[in-house]
């Protein structure tokens, strides 16, 4: 009965492996790279492991003839030498091939298109306990968006990776391996994506209290998708906008969050500009519905703990609301 | 070597007993026969008067000794603490021309005349006395919970209180109130009007002259959901001053609104204080129109410029030396009683003191805001600065 529970234990465990976070679940060629590696790296360890372990059962209790050729000068040398190296140096080989070492744009070649296309070089930045995400244009206007990274496929994607305060981790799972995010320093992960798709990212570096909940999502669409993407990310919003709009410039909030279009300029906190059009809020913690707004504008201590946005108690459940359906409109 | 000792040993632990618990019952059994006088008009023994004052000064001196003194010239200090002597402390202590009521001459210990007697004392047992009170003297404890920052300019007043004559003290006391009613038929139904604690012009701005002190707001012109919010906070106890929680206590909540309405709609001068420096202004015109990014501090203008909510304050011409006190009230963690409060804690925290005296002067340097015309002084304008 307890070896039955124990293999289902088992099964649980590695089925939430998988999943939209999760390097076991690839879905990329980058990441795929380093499945095969990793797969690569434990079987042929676990091979090696038992050959080792039946070589010293051999030798304890094997019949004197295998355990006087296990003594051997030359079975010491061969396995113990010559076979390490081997083994080690093709390993390393195969390392530096996945993580194309020495090459400025790794990962291209996997099609035509990706082979040409230019890298689409997106900034971002780690803050506590968020992603500051942007956009350049060749003649250097940004487009700045929070929390989501669009990407498009077929394209390598070069990502430049900083922190604003204290070091962050960037890691997208299924896309590519993690990079620290250090403060003073610009990281870049490089790495492209071949059919649409949606996964998760997160923080993996300790960055201080709702670390945890510093998350992100990463939305892979094909090059047209993307490009409308952008241009409507590119543009202001609608001047109306309500008493919704009113409050969140009356009560300040334009002090810390920018929505463009509007006098809310603030660069302290995530730019607002497109909410409506992001699938989650507060990094990745609440799905985005008005009614998770509101919730985030009242209770977001209690949701996301020590997070640097001061506490609105004041606003009454209707200011809540009429704010947060106006940003769940800007879309 | 051994002494002998001319007790058996029993017998040195039933005496001892017996006079550990006669020195227990004892003083009991004096409370409860009711032989000891306890009559404020009977006074103390003078044996005991001297045990007791010596008691008193000691623990004073002892209480103060790590009190660090800060500056006690610093502009606004003295009409301050002047105001609020005038309008809480005199009744019991008197004042230059100011005899002691004869209600509180009556106490066990009479209150002490203190132009007379306040130089007995040094800055430091001063501020423990006022901040913490005397026990059995009906010397209560400052009323600010946490406002020990309030008590200087208690001090800083005491400190020039026996130089004062009569009209300097008067002069002082009574800050912007009208002058006193004394035709017969206006003292007959309304006594004759001293300094009453309900007096905002005790400190505060009239249409013709601005605050007493910097260390007090301007009040023409502020927001009224503001200003009323602020009264409420001091009558509930939820925002600490011992100078305004005993003006709230003492006013109606009928008075509030239409309080807040009367100041939010009057025009009054701008502070008396020194201007600050190019650099300084300049310094805080950046972080209340762009804020410190670094440092995740938001503009202070989107809160508390034109265009903003009317439920939060105007800082245009409010005294620097003011809008630091609160700023450094709590970045010391006070003044978060409030919603409103709480919101702006987080804020301050992120400031350094140079942003805070930056941020002051600025607003200091602003001309006032426009009063907001009678009656629609809630109504909202669009978009910030």
């Amino acid at each position: 009965m307890i070896r039955y529970l124990t293999i289902i234990a088992i099964a649980l465990c590695l089925s939430s492996c998988a999943g939209s976070q999760s390097a076991f679940s690839p879905a990329g060629p980058d990441a795929g790279r380093i499945y095969v590696l990793t797969i690569v790296m434990v079987v042929g360890a676990a091979i090696i492991f038992l050959g080792v372990m039946a070589m010293a059962a051999a030798a304890i209790l094997g019949p004197a003839r295998w355990r006087a050729a296990l003594s051997s000068d030359r079975l010491v040398f061969h396995g113990g030498v010559v076979f390490t190296s081997v083994v080690l140096t093709a390993l390393l080989a195969y390392g530096l091939f996945v993580m194309r070492a020495g090459h400025g744009a790794p990962a291209q070649a996997e099609t035509a298109a990706s082979a040409t296309a230019a890298p689409l070089r997106i900034d971002v930045v780690g803050e506590q306990w968020w992603w500051r995400v942007i956009y350049r244009d060749e003649d250097g206007a940004a487009v700045e968006t929070a929390n989501e990274l669009h990407i498009p496929t077929g394209r390598p994607i070069e990502l430049s990776l900083t922190s604003a305060d204290v070091i962050h981790s960037f890691w997208v799972p299924a896309y590519a391996g993690k990079v620290d995010m250090v403060p003073g320093r610009t990281n870049t992960l490089t790495f492209s994506v071949d059919k649409p798709g949606l996964v998760r990212g997160q923080c993996a570096e300790y960055c201080g209290g709702p670390h945890a909940l510093m998350s992100f999502q990463m939305i892979a669409q094909a090059p047209d998708d993307f490009a409308a993407w952008l241009e409507n990310e590119r543009a202001p919003v609608a001047q109306n906008g309500g008493d919704g709009r009113r409050l969140f410039l009356e009560r300040g909030c334009g002090a810390c969050h920018a929505v463009r279009g509007t006098p809310a300029d603030g660069a302290v906190g995530p730019d607002l500009t497109h909410l409506g059009g992001r699938e989650m809020i507060g990094a990745a913690v609440l799905p985005n519905t008005p009614a998770t707004l509101a919730d985030w504008i009242g209770a977001h201590q209690k949701i996301k703990p020590d997070n640097l946005m001061p506490p609105y108690d004041f606003l009454s459940d209707d200011e809540r609301m009429a704010i947060a359906d106006w940003l769940s409109g800007l879309e | 070597m051994r002494f002998d000792i001319p007790f058996s040993r029993r017998g040195l632990i039933v005496w001892g007993c017996l006079l550990g618990i006669g020195a227990m019952v004892g003083p009991v059994l004096v409370a409860w026969s009711g032989v000891y006088h306890v009559a404020a008009s009977r006074g103390h023994p003078e044996w005991l008067n001297q045990v007791l004052e010596l008691g008193m000064e000691r623990s004073v001196a002892v209480h103060s000794a790590s009190v660090n003194v800060p500056p006690l010239d610093e502009p606004g200090m003295v009409a301050l603490g002047a105001g609020h002597f005038a309008a809480g402390c005199a009744s019991c202590h008197g004042g230059p021309g100011e005899p002691v009521n004869p209600v509180y001459d009556h106490m066990l210990p009479s209150p002490p005349k203190l132009e007379e007697h306040a130089d007995d004392w040094e800055a430091g047992q001063l501020y423990w006395i006022v901040r913490h009170g005397l026990q059995y003297a009906g010397m209560p404890g400052w009323s600010g919970e946490g406002r020990g920052d309030e008590v200087w300019p208690m001090v800083a007043f005491l400190r020039v209180l026996p130089e004062l004559d009569e009209t300097a003290y008067e002069d002082l006391a009574r800050g912007n109130m009208a002058s006193v009613a004394t035709s017969p038929d206006a003292i007959a139904e309304t006594g004759r009007s001293g300094t009453p604690m309900t007096a905002c012009a005790r400190c505060h701005d009239t249409p013709q002259a601005p605050p007493t002190s910097v260390l007090v707001p301007r009040l023409g012109g502020q927001s009224e959901a503001y200003l009323l919010r602020a009264l409420q906070a001091y009558k509930h106890d939820t925002r600490q001053s011992g100078y305004m929680e005993p003006v709230a206590s003492e006013l109606e909540e009928d008075d509030f609104a239409p309080l807040a309405a009367y100041y939010a709609t009057m025009t009054s001068p701008p502070p008396e204080a020194e201007p600050a420096s190019a650099e300084l202004v300049a310094a805080g015109r950046v972080l209340a129109e762009r804020g410190n990014r670094e440092a995740g501090v938001p503009a202070c203008g989107q809160c508390h410029g034109a265009g903003a909510s009317p439920e939060y304050p105007r800082l245009a011409a409010q005294p620097a030396a003011y809008l630091e006190a609160q700023l450094a009230l709590w970045r010391a963690g006070g003044r978060t009683g409030t919603d409103h409060g709480r919101l702006m804690a987080v804020i301050a925290e992120r400031l350094t003191p140079e942003e805070a005296q930056a941020a002051a002067a600025y607003y200091q340097s602003l001309a006032p805001p426009q009063p907001a015309p009678a009656g629609t002084s809630r109504d909202s304008g669009e978009g910030a600065p």
